[in-house]
């Protein structure tokens, strides 16, 4: 049963999950959507319900962009969905994001996994020489 | 306002429009004009979040953007007209208001629909839309990203 889905421009979103299986090795309960040109955006959103409605009432999108076609679809699933899955929606999906959180994948609900997809995220992009002493 | 681009694209505020057009074209503010999003408060909400930074969006009915446009001819904010439906588009036009061109973005493949072009699909009617909007003096043009070329849509319907 899914938990985490991530979506994208283009085919990032599957690189994300390849590059993930390679440091992680195997894991489950996560999946992804890759947006290309020419697709049929009504096509894109029932693919996204679809997977949301095959959970067990709770899926964490990860997508690559505020305001991307993505991140909108997304924004209108979950409120077509609301009070029948617990979709949760963090935007600027990264690679830090994408590991930590398939590692905490099986103890976290959606709702504790999204602040672990933020925090982490965000505190994978640094300033290197501006740290430096 | 100065308006830099007025653009059909179902995706409205969407990648493209983002990251490529508004910087681009320095774009400080995006009007949406549609009726119906108009009404939705949620969608509005997205819509306004989806704003790059420094942008604002605002989103009017076809009737509130009409009086927008007149009142606000000294303000020289670099804006961007983006419209979901051509028939809109044709209702303002209608209203009065005087549109020099017209980019057509994105509109995508559905039933009924032919395609004009990668990223642009039409039924019988919009294309007629569109003619009504040639004879009217509106030139119509196809061009998704700012670095493809105009290509007028008179040859391609």
């Amino acid at each position: 049963m899914n938990k985490v889905l991530i979506l994208s421009h283009g085919n990032l979103a599957k690189e994300l999950f390849n590059t993930a299986r390679l440091i992680l090795g195997d894991f489950q309960k996560v999946t992804y959507l890759c947006l290309l040109e020419g697709q049929d955006m009504n096509e894109y959103e029932s693919m996204i319900t679809k997977i949301a409605r095959e959970t067990e009432q709770e899926l964490l999108i990860l997508v690559d962009m505020l305001g991307g076609s993505p991140f909108i679809i997304s924004a209108k699933v979950y409120q077509a969905l609301k009070g029948e899955v617990d979709i949760q929606i963090v935007t600027g999906v990264n690679l830090p994001m994408v590991i930590e959180t398939i590692h905490g994948i099986d103890q976290h609900s959606v709702a504790e996994l999204k602040d672990i997809a933020v925090n982490f995220g965000s505190k994978g992009v640094v300033d290197f020489v501006s740290q430096l002493r | 306002m100065n308006i830099v681009l007025s653009r059909i694209d179902e995706r409205l505020v969407h990648g493209q429009i983002i990251t490529s057009w508004t910087k681009q074209l320095l774009v400080k503010r995006i009007v949406i004009i549609d009726s119906l999003i108009a009404k939705d408060s949620f969608m509005t909400q997205v819509l306004t979040l989806a704003a790059p930074s420094g942008v604002t969006v605002d989103i009017f009915s076809v009737e509130d953007a009409l009086s927008l446009l007149n009142n606000e001819t000294k303000n020289v904010e670099n804006t961007m007209l983006l419209f979901r439906k051509i028939e809109s588009v044709l209702d303002l036009v209608k209203l009065g208001f005087n549109l020099k061109e017209l980019n057509v973005g994105n509109m995508g493949a559905g039933p009924r629909r032919k395609s004009i072009s990668r990223n642009v699909y039409m039924t019988p009617e919009e294309i007629e839309v569109v003619k009504d909007l040639i004879n009217i003096g509106v030139y119509v043009y196809l061009q998704m990203l700012h670095t493809d070329a105009k290509i007028d849509i008179k040859k391609q319907i």
